[in-house]
């Protein structure tokens, strides 16, 4: 076999390789996008960060929001870290089990169940449900949490800047009108399977990401295996030229609420398609 | 001009100029002595032979040309890589400005634009170095396409991405004769075969490089390319198959005879260390023996810098911490030289196929 083209074989060649790897992923796209969206949810400024560039990111490079999703993590004592990307409490071993970990009790010896441990990411379909039954329960958590800080700083006295109370104040007030509102709620390798579960469209989007065990054996903690979302895929939405002018001058941090025009500032409705991979269908100014 | 043809151009200024000195220390020591009508002769047949070459195919004419076109090499690398950083800059700094639409139009535009201009220049360019300068440019411009496109409608990254960079990488190193492409284009095989080998596996293809055994396949593959296709009029390509076949081997071994956790193996850690440890001794001493049979000198070079990094880490692991520094360091100082001796006695008695002296 020898390898001899000539220049006009080469430029076909080329041309054909170019024009077909482009076709190949704009047909994707547009398959992706074809028919009825698997899903449409309507994110506020709570839940779609534009992120703050380092580097050349400084330079342009077009807009881009980031999804900012939660877990409502199986510890209730976590609940004022709102943007924890934690274990949480519905990925149990039954779960990991289902998603294909081995979830067998590691052996004794340290170094083998170091390697136990080090089961390697699966990918899996994720949940994501927006201002549902998770974030109500998040902000009865915060609310308690807040509820007994503040009751103790009313006992000692001690309700000034920087006490626990304060804070606690600050953090029912950012759960209550900045945080995010989108967890994930439930993750399988069936898509049918979760959609009958979650039917409602405008409130569950289902989205690929990775799923990494973990094998929980802190102090005072059971030992057993748990997990942990360790990415969802596409969580960066590129915003398209003509939605620009409503997000790019929005501030980064949402402005307080209860004084004048705080609240999220702009309303996204994101699609999510056949391949489970979204695109912006709308912008405007978020109804406060 | 064809590639070949430039190859064999600069092989035959090479010995002309070779046997003129060769042919100066005859005549020097009296063993032969050429008519002034003979050396007049001989000596215009060159001049226009090298004349001829030289137009047709910038060649280097002699010893000093050949060091100033090694200078160009370097300066046209450099130039590729600033030229390749500078259009991915220039994307980004104006890409806020353009609709979908013509974001598109743009990427495609370039990649296709810039494949076209590569070949335009290759057409007119004898010596090579503009045409490597567009090459890598327009590879730029094509990875830059596809990565773009993925950014700008939110595609799931894919590893099926590498297989066509790899194809454009290998359809512009074949045609220009360009080994830098080529060597891009093994870099993304060798990431595609072993992102592939990782999803066997079950983990996720991005996953590939925290089992470094996923790149034992590829490595096999890249080896075997140059064994299966001949590759004897493209300069230098069959040694950077083995080249990188051989470092694809070498390098996962190595993190294996170190922190054995990580393998496929479901063994304890030191015994799967002490199994790697052995291999990659056996393998890069045969790798230094199928080398030397062959003639392959980079199979032989690759082999001998792993066979003592293998040797060094082990006696690392034995006495850094028992030695005194300076006795550590002769101890390695002391085996470099006993290695020297070995292969110096090794080729003396023809053992790795050469002749014997």
């Amino acid at each position: 076999m020898t390898l001899t083209w000539s220049r006009g074989r080469t430029l076909a060649a080329g041309l054909a390789l170019i024009a077909l790897t482009n076709a190949i992923a704009l047909g994707g796209v547009a398959w992706n996008r074809s028919g009825e969206p698997e899903s449409v949810l309507k994110l506020t400024q709570r839940e779609l960060w534009q992120p703050h560039g380092y580097g050349f990111d400084r330079d342009g490079g077009g807009l881009q929001l980031s999804v900012r999703w939660r877990v409502l993590a199986a510890d209730a004592d976590l609940a004022f870290y709102a943007d924890m990307h934690g274990t949480p409490e519905w990925l149990d071993e039954a779960k990991l089990a289902s998603l294909g970990f081995d979830v067998a009790p590691p052996p004794d010896t340290g170094r083998a169940s170091w390697r136990y441990e080090r089961q390697l990411p699966k990918e899996a379909l994720v949940v994501l449900e927006l201002d549902g039954p998770a974030r109500q329960k998040a902000l009865e958590r915060v609310r308690e949490l807040a509820a007994k800080e503040m009751a103790k700083g009313a006992e000692t006295g001690k309700t000034g800047p920087g006490t626990p109370a304060q804070q606690a104040a600050v953090s029912l007030k950012n759960e209550e009108t900045a945080n995010s509102r989108l967890f994930a709620v439930d993750a399988g390798h069936e898509a049918q399977a979760l959609r009958a579960k979650y039917p409602d469209r405008t409130r569950y989007a289902i989205v690929q990401g990775k799923v990494r065990p973990y094998y929980q054996t802190r102090r005072g903690k059971e030992m057993r295996w748990t997990g942990y979302i360790e990415v969802i895929q596409n969580a960066r939405v590129n915003v398209p030229l003509e939605f620009r002018k409503t997000i790019e001058p929005a501030p980064s941090a949402i402005p307080p609420a209860g004084v004048a025009g705080g609240g999220p500032v702009f309303e996204v409705t994101v699609a999510f398609g056949k391949r489970f991979e979204p695109w912006i269908v709308a912008a405007g100014a978020a109804g406060k | 001009m064809t590639s070949n043809s430039r190859t064999a151009a600069q092989q035959r200024a090479d010995e002309i100029r070779v046997f003129e000195e060769e042919l100066a220390h005859l005549e020097r020591e009296g063993i032969v002595a050429l008519t002034p009508a003979q050396r007049g002769a001989i000596a215009a047949h060159h001049r226009g032979l090298l004349a001829r070459l030289a137009r047709d195919f910038d060649i280097d004419r002699d010893a000093r040309a050949k060091q100033l076109s090694l200078g160009m090499r370097i300066a046209s690398f450099l130039g590729a890589l600033a030229l390749a950083a500078s259009v991915f800059f220039l994307f980004h700094q104006f890409w806020d400005r353009f609709s979908t639409a013509a974001q598109v139009v743009v990427l495609a535009g370039a990649a296709l634009g810039t494949f076209g201009a590569t070949l335009w220049i290759q057409g007119r360019e004898a010596s090579g170095y503009f045409t490597k300068l567009a090459a890598m440019v327009a590879f730029a411009c094509f990875v830059i396409n596809i990565s773009l496109l993925g950014q700008i409608f939110n595609i799931t990254p894919s590893d099926k991405a590498l297989i066509p960079w790899a194809a454009f990488a290998l359809l512009l190193a074949y045609t220009c004769d360009l080994r830098l492409l080529l060597a891009a284009g093994i870099l993304c095989i060798i990431a595609w075969i072993s992102a592939r080998t990782g999803t066997w596996s079950g983990m996720y293809w991005l996953h590939f490089g925290e089992r470094p055994e996923n790149f034992f396949p590829a490595a096999v593959i890249m080896f075997l390319v140059p064994q299966v296709i001949p590759h004897g009029r493209f300069t230098g390509f069959g040694p950077i198959y083995r080249v990188f076949a051989l470092l694809t081997l070498f390098l996962p071994m190595l993190i294996l005879a170190n922190w054995g956790q990580i393998s496929y193996l479901d063994f304890e850690e030191d015994g799967i260390e002490g199994f790697y440890q052995v291999m990659g001794f056996a393998l890069s001493a045969g790798a230094i023996w199928l080398g030397a049979r062959r003639h392959w000198g980079e199979v032989v070079n690759t082999g001998s810098v792993f066979f003592v990094i293998f040797l060094y880490t082990k006696f690392f692991d034995w006495w850094w911490d028992v030695m005194p520094k300076y006795l550590f360091f002769l101890v390695l100082g002391l085996t470099a030289v006993l290695l020297l001796f070995i292969m110096r006695r090794l080729r003396a008695k023809g053992l790795f196929g050469g002749s014997a002296r």
